[in-house]
């Protein structure tokens, strides 16, 4: 079948066009004449897909991958301001104002909730001197319930794995209610 | 307790018991209010004395019960994995301590201290001796306590806490068993030293004093002295330690310290003249 709009060479693919009146119409043409009705989203044989995208040298990109740049430089900027603003949060205590670099230099929580904010450090420190690297001891009788700290401590595991982030946040806010430890700060490992 | 020294003793020295090597200790338990700031220190600094290590769980009992009262009015400070928390990380978990000041001339005498102090320091527990005005591990007194809380219970550290006291009781005693078996001349000499240099000297700070008592003390739990006993060393020995160098470092304050160290003197020159080595004594070294 000869193409549709040269009528010389044959015709190797559809091309759906638009016509006057407003009406679509279904054309077989070569691809020389697919290219010179569709420039940037037919490409002619023989050239590589960066020099199709990119342009050749010289060329100006086409309008569409300026447009899909900026949506993926916008993208990673996000998830570079969203990775800081989550390494500020650790960095200081909401409920004391320490520094993580002042309590590197001390050692010495400012309130409880330092040796949640800090726990990657003290974990660290007490693998050295102590017997192990959590509580085996009693627990106060006002201690919230180790159990169910377990148990949405698992919750919350499962739920970041999901990224349910929705969950999660409602996790650990439950969490930090009971006392116990936040999602930032996963449990170690028990060996 | 008792049964031990009895077996230790070789039968021809006098009895030496447990008691002379501790002079008592302490089991602490820290505490910090919940939802609140630490402060410099812990909050609450529980403690309960005990005399001897077969005295070590019942204080713990009072120590339960007086956190029990105290926690009904003010919950503490605790989480699940560091249990109870404290502006100190080596006080968290139990945020127990149980220390103990043991009197340790025998082992220092035959040069085994250094050794003691590393295993010591293996096992989790510290070691302090008393360092003033330049004089280093005075009177050899330590205060030795268990310096770990987490990853174990209560139950388990107030164990381990008497084993270590009581191979230490055991290594002391065993120390001065040697010290007249196999170094008499070395004792004889530091014991004589110290008596020469208290009948003899003309100014004397208390901590001087406290350093130059031990091995007088030694020879007085030991039974190779007239004219002292026990008591009364531990008597000078205390009075010395509870002492506080307050005096103001000024001319006026070196003058108040000269007056207090030629008092010191002058009591010492009198309590010491008619101290001296008993019948016994002159046999086992003779």
């Amino acid at each position: 079948m000869k193409c549709e709009i040269c009528h010389k060479a044959e015709a190797e693919t559809v091309l759906n066009r638009k016509k006057k009146d407003g009406t679509m119409e279904e054309l077989y043409v070569c691809k020389k004449c697919a290219h010179a009705e569709r420039p940037h989203t037919e490409r002619p044989s023989g050239e590589s897909p960066e020099a199709f995208v990119f342009g050749k040298d010289g060329d100006d990109p086409p309008p569409f991958v300026e447009d899909l740049l900026k949506a993926t430089l916008g993208f990673m900027k996000g998830i570079a301001e969203q990775g800081k603003k989550s390494e500020k949060k650790k960095d200081v205590c909401p409920a004391c104002g320490k520094k993580r670099k002042d309590f590197m230099d001390d050692l010495r929580p400012g309130c409880p909730q330092c040796w949640h904010v800090f726990a990657d450090v003290i974990r660290e420190h007490l693998a050295l001197s102590q017997y192990g690297v959590r509580h085996t001891g009693r627990a106060p009788d006002s201690a919230p319930n180790v159990d169910i700290c377990a148990q949405l401590e698992r919750q919350l595991k499962a739920a970041v794995r999901k990224q349910d982030f929705k969950k999660a946040a409602a996790i650990k806010r439950r969490l930090e209610e009971l006392g116990g430890r936040p999602a930032n700060n996963p449990p170690a490992e028990d060996k | 307790m008792k049964s031990r020294a009895q077996r230790d003793d070789s039968g021809e020295y006098p009895a030496l018991v447990a008691r002379d090597v501790i002079c008592g200790g302490e089991i602490l338990a820290f505490r910090n209010p919940h939802g609140e700031k630490f402060g410099e220190h812990d909050a609450w600094c529980l403690s309960e004395e005990w005399f001897s290590i077969d005295d070590i769980r019942p204080a713990y009992a009072n120590l339960v019960e007086k956190e029990s009262r105290l926690a009904a009015k003010q919950p503490f400070a605790w989480n699940p994995e560091f249990g109870y928390l404290s502006p100190f990380l080596d006080h968290c978990g139990t945020g127990l301590l149980v220390r103990a000041d043991l009197h340790l001339e025998g082992l220092h005498l035959i040069g085994d201290m250094p050794p003691v102090l590393n295993a010591l320091y293996s096992v989790r527990f510290g070691a302090e001796g008393v360092n003033m005005d330049g004089i280093k591990n005075a009177s050899h007194v330590f205060d030795v306590f268990t310096s770990a809380s987490l990853g174990a219970t209560e139950d388990e550290i107030i164990a381990h806490a008497e084993r270590v006291f009581a191979s230490l009781v055991r290594q002391e005693l065993n120390a001065r068993i040697r010290l007249v078996r196999e170094l008499p001349r070395t004792f004889e000499d530091s014991v004589a030293r110290a008596l020469a240099i208290l009948r003899e000297c003309r100014l004397l700070s208390p901590w001087e004093l406290l350093d130059i008592i031990s091995p007088i003390r030694l020879a007085a739990v030991m039974g190779f002295l007239d004219g002292l006993t026990r008591q009364e060393a531990d008597a000078i020995m205390r009075k010395q330690l509870a002492a506080r160098d307050d005096l103001p470092d000024s001319p006026d304050g070196d003058r108040m310290r000269d007056e207090r160290d030629a008092d010191i003197a002058d009591k010492a020159n009198h309590r010491f003249a008619r101290v001296k080595w008993n019948r016994r004594a002159k046999e086992i070294f003779s």
